[in-house]
Order: C-alpha cells, then sequence, then structure tokens
C-alpha cells in the first residue's frame, strides 16, 4: 500500500520536485511556532507563570484559535510530508516514536478533558495540582513531538542496489537487497523514478562549480 | 573575515559537533524549540497588534508577560545558531539563502527591540503600531523560510 | 526569570534525553563530519545503476569493476533536487549506464560503500558540482586527488 501512495501524482511532485519540499516543510515549520507560543501560554499560565491575574477560562478561549490554526496547518503539512515519502518514514524509528507521542497526546486529550480543559471557568478560582500536572504533561509531550520530528531526518538506512548481472533496462526499476524494516515488519523497497514527465528545467550544460 | 570562518570551523565546539553523531542534531532541536519559543510568542504578540485576537489583554500587557519567554526563546537561538554555523562556516557564508537569513535576522531583532517596543505601548498610534506587527510578522516568516531553504539552495 | 532558567534547563533536559533514547543515530544530515570522513576522500569510476532523484538529497548509485572483476556498487549523496536544478541538471541527466567519474568523501564507517559526492564528470566532460553548500565538507576546488582512495582501476 505504501508503494501505491508512492506511485501517486501527488507523492511524486513533492518528493522528486525542487520547492514544494521545502516549501511545505517551511509551513509546517511555521505553524508549529505560531502553535508552539499558543500552547505554551497555555500550559504556562496553568503552571502560574504566565499572565496570573487574568482568569484561566480568558485565556484558554483567546488561545484557543490559534492553537486550532496552528495545529490544522501542521497536520495537513505533516501529511502531505508523510505523503510524499511513506516507505522511508515507515523505517524511521524516529517517526514511529512521534507517531507514538502524539497518540499520547490524544490519550492526554481525553484523561483531562472532564477536569481540565472541558470546562475552563471550572479552574478560574484557583488552577488544580491535576490542571498543573496536564500542562507538565503536555509540554513534554510537544517538545518530544518536535525532537522527534527533527529526528526523523537523521534516520536513514542506506544501501546500495546490488550490483548488476547483465543489466539491460529501459527504465530504473532498483529493489533494494534489503527494504525497509519496520513495526509491521519487513516491506520491500522501490523507489522507482518516476516516468519522464518532460521536465524541461534544467539543460545539459552546467553551471560552473561553486567557487570555494 | 574568511580566517576567522575557518578558525571557527577548526575550533572545538566545531569539532565535538562534527565528530559525535549525537551533538549536532540535539543542537539543531534546540533550535527549533527556541524558534518556536521566541517566534510563537512575537507572533501572538504581532497578531494582538493587528486586531486579530487575544483582545482580553492590551498589546502592552500580553507583550510585557510574553517578553520573558520571548527573550529566553532569542537567547536559545543566539547560542545554537553560531553553534551550527561555525560546524562548517567556510560555506554557509557563502550561501546565498543563509545571507539572506542573517539579512531578515538583522532586521526582525532590530525591529523588535526598538520600533516593536513602542508599537505595544498605550500611547503608540494604531497605523505605526499595526505597520510595525505587519512587518515583525513578514521578517521573521523570512527568517525561518531562509533557515529552511538553506539546504535547497 | 527564574522560573524561565528552571523551565529551559528542563526542556533541555528532556531533548537531550529524547535524543539519546532515540538509539545511536544513524545518520546526521547536515552535518558533514558527523557522516562523513574529510580525511578519506575516494574516487570512483563506474557505471551509473541507479538514481534517486528525491527529496531531501539524492542519491546515485555506482556500479564500479574492482581490479579482480568483482562489481560493487557505491552510492553517493548529492544535494536536494532543488540544488541540482538550480546547477542545470535534472534527473534525466543520469542515465542509466552512463559511466562516470565521481569523487567524494567517505562515509566515517569505512565498511559502508557509501560516499558524500563532490563532483562527477560526465563521459564528455563536463562537470557538475553535487555538494551542498553548507554540508561541512571540505572546500570543493581543493579535492586531494593525490591522496584519494581509488576504489578501482
Amino acid at each position: 500500500m505504501l508503494e501505491w501512495i508512492e506511485s501517486t501524482e501527488l507523492s511524486i511532485a513533492i518528493r522528486e520536485g525542487g520547492l514544494p519540499y521545502p516549501i511545505i516543510g517551511g509551513v509546517h515549520l511555521l505553524a508549529i511556532a505560531l502553535f508552539g507560543g499558543a500552547l505554551l501560554a497555555v500550559d504556562l499560565r496553568l503552571l502560574g507563570c504566565l499572565m496570573p491575574s487574568r482568569p484561566f477560562s480568558d485565556v484558554w478561549y483567546q488561545f484557543r484559535p490559534w492553537k486550532r490554526l496552528g495545529f490544522v496547518i501542521v497536520v495537513a503539512t505533516g501529511l502531505l510530508l508523510a505523503w510524499a515519502e511513506p516507505v522511508r518514514l515507515y523505517g524511521s524509528p524516529s517517526f514511529w516514536v512521534k507517531m507514538s507521542l502524539f497518540a499520547l497526546v490524544g490519550v492526554h486529550a481525553l484523561v483531562f478533558r472532564a477536569r481540565v480543559y472541558g470546562h475552563p471557568e471550572k479552574l478560574d478560582p484557583g488552577i488544580s495540582s491535576q490542571a498543573r500536572l496536564a500542562a507538565v504533561l503536555s509540554l513534554i509531550l510537544w517538545t518530544g513531538l518536535i525532537v522527534s520530528g527533527r529526528l526523523i531526518a537523521f534516520d536513514a538506512s542506506f544501501e546500495p542496489v546490488s550490483p548488476s548481472e547483465d543489466r539491460v533496462t529501459s527504465h530504473a526499476v532498483g529493489t533494494s537487497v534489503q527494504g525497509t524494516s519496520g513495526p509491521f515488519g519487513r516491506i520491500p523497497t522501490r523507489l522507482e523514478i518516476a516516468p519522464d514527465r518532460g521536465d524541461s528545467r534544467g539543460s545539459p550544460n552546467f553551471t560552473r562549480p561553486e567557487p570555494s | 573575515m574568511l580566517e576567522f570562518f575557518r578558525w571557527l570551523v577548526n575550533s572545538p565546539w566545531s569539532h565535538a559537533m562534527n565528530s559525535y553523531e549525537w551533538v549536532f542534531p540535539a543542537v539543531q532541536s534546540l533550535h527549533f524549540i527556541g524558534f518556536a519559543m521566541s517566534i510563537g510568542t512575537i507572533a501572538i504578540v504581532d497578531l494582538r497588534l493587528l486586531g486579530l485576537g487575544m483582545r482580553g489583554q492590551s498589546p502592552a500587557d500580553l507583550a510585557a508577560d510574553l517578553e520573558p519567554w520571548t527573550r529566553a526563546g532569542i537567547a536559545v537561538m543566539l547560542t545554537t545558531g553560531p553553534l551550527m554555523f561555525s560546524t562548517d562556516a567556510v560555506a554557509y557564508h557563502l550561501n546565498p539563502s543563509f545571507q539572506f537569513k542573517m539579512v531578515c535576522l538583522t532586521l526582525a531583532l532590530l525591529l523588535h527591540f526598538t520600533l516593536h517596543r513602542r508599537a505595544v505601548r498605550p500611547d503608540a498610534s494604531p497605523i505605526a503600531a499595526k505597520l510595525a506587527a505587519a512587518t515583525s510578522l513578514v521578517l521573521w516568516t523570512a527568517v525561518v523560510a531562509g533557515g529552511r531553504m538553506i539546504a535547497f539552495i | 526569570m527564574r522560573t524561565t532558567i528552571w523551565k529551559l534547563a528542563l526542556l533541555c533536559t528532556l531533548v537531550l534525553g529524547a535524543v539519546i533514547y532515540d538509539g545511536a543515530p544513524v545518520a546526521a544530515h547536515h552535518a558533514f563530519g558527523s557522516e562523513f570522513d574529510a580525511n578519506s576522500p575516494v574516487l570512483l569510476k563506474g557505471k551509473i545503476v541507479k538514481i534517486e532523484w528525491v527529496n531531501p538529497h539524492t542519491w546515485i548509485h555506482v556500479e564500479i569493476k574492482k581490479e579482480d572483476g568483482a562489481k560493487e556498487v557505491w552510492m553517493v549523496e548529492g544535494g536536494s533536487p532543488n540544488t541540482l536544478l538550480r546547477r542545470g541538471a535534472n534527473k534525466n541527466t543520469f542515465p542509466e549506464g552512463t559511466e562516470v567519474v565521481v569523487d567524494g568523501y567517505q562515509a566515517r564507517d569505512h565498511s559502508e560503500k557509501r560516499a558524500n559526492a563532490r563532483n562527477v564528470t560526465f563521459p564528455d566532460g563536463r562537470k557538475l558540482f553535487l555538494g551542498m553548500t553548507g554540508t561541512g565538507a571540505p572546500d570543493p576546488e581543493k579535492f586531494d586527488t593525490d591522496k584519494a582512495k581509488t576504489i578501482n582501476k
């Protein structure tokens, strides 16, 4: 199934294109900043480090739209990035750490819905220790998400293809000998070069090597 | 200048970052957290100045509350950034995206500690405040974009 | 301010903890010295058997014939597709079967058949700089051909 995803136009466009990948990555980062700032404000308020004089429910409602907007953009861009390279992510331990943390975030939201996030007005007279716990856990989880997300780039399993016998190929189909292993078993890795779509950029005459 | 960059590349911290596999990723992760802190909080104040939310408090209050975190974030950035730069100073300083980022960063920091501070005060003119906020958002976005593109230019 | 510093310390500990917990990072991008050995230049002469034109890095698989007739495939890392597009190359620039000469720096683990490519020279003499600015690799103009270990004849 992952290979089917990789063969879609969208996946190829992001994976092999020049600008889409960094642009999506950049938007992902900016949304992290937006979401992170709003989340930090809310959690710090719960911990009493920020705007302690303002009622919690005020702070909560004010930052919520920005948290939501940031979250939506982060998830949307994240999905696009994942759509581009599902096989690589499948084999990336950091990616699975990140997904586990994401699941924990969901659990966190559910667990603390009743006492903390569902009725913020209840915390206006005073922040309960449970709410404080929720804030600390939230900060830990989201920090972990950012870090594990970054570390995905540093996970790599590189293997050259096996030497040819007498290779007669009309299009490049290289099969990595060992495939990609992940939590659900090993899958053969097939990164085929996408058929030429007549990308007319680039020319046979190269620019000079960059001066040092 | 080139001599200084060469010296940076050969400095002990640069060697540490280039020799132990985990050091560079750790520093870079801190860089990300730092920018979430600094740029995130700056964005919130800017959005308030543009009238786009957090209307419960005045810009001055909001800015005053968030400023320690903005500064902590900036401190993290200005430590982790040069550390990463020193691993390959000679090549980085030639990278056009890096140069663009540095120009925007300088302007953004200058703006933040001068006009922006005046813009959050109650006596600031609304138009000047909005202009400062919009410029700030644009500049910091450019910084992030420039940083992202370093590896792609 | 004390709370801020305490929280920052907590954050740093978390980051380092996360990094260490993640096990030994296998490859460190954007920090050349962590993955590749600047003191191990290599020269590869062979034919292209595969091109991976993918973000964030392109990879070219080159099959070389050793003196005793055995075949080995090495993979060499290039810049991102955008970087190469800007230099006038595209994914059709590397057709299978093309005999090329690649110079670069071997992975730190010398048992791995992997290198960071600097230049690739095509049969008609064209030379394309594959490296990325900001990888920490030594100056491309100063590739030490004498000291380069020729992998094959």
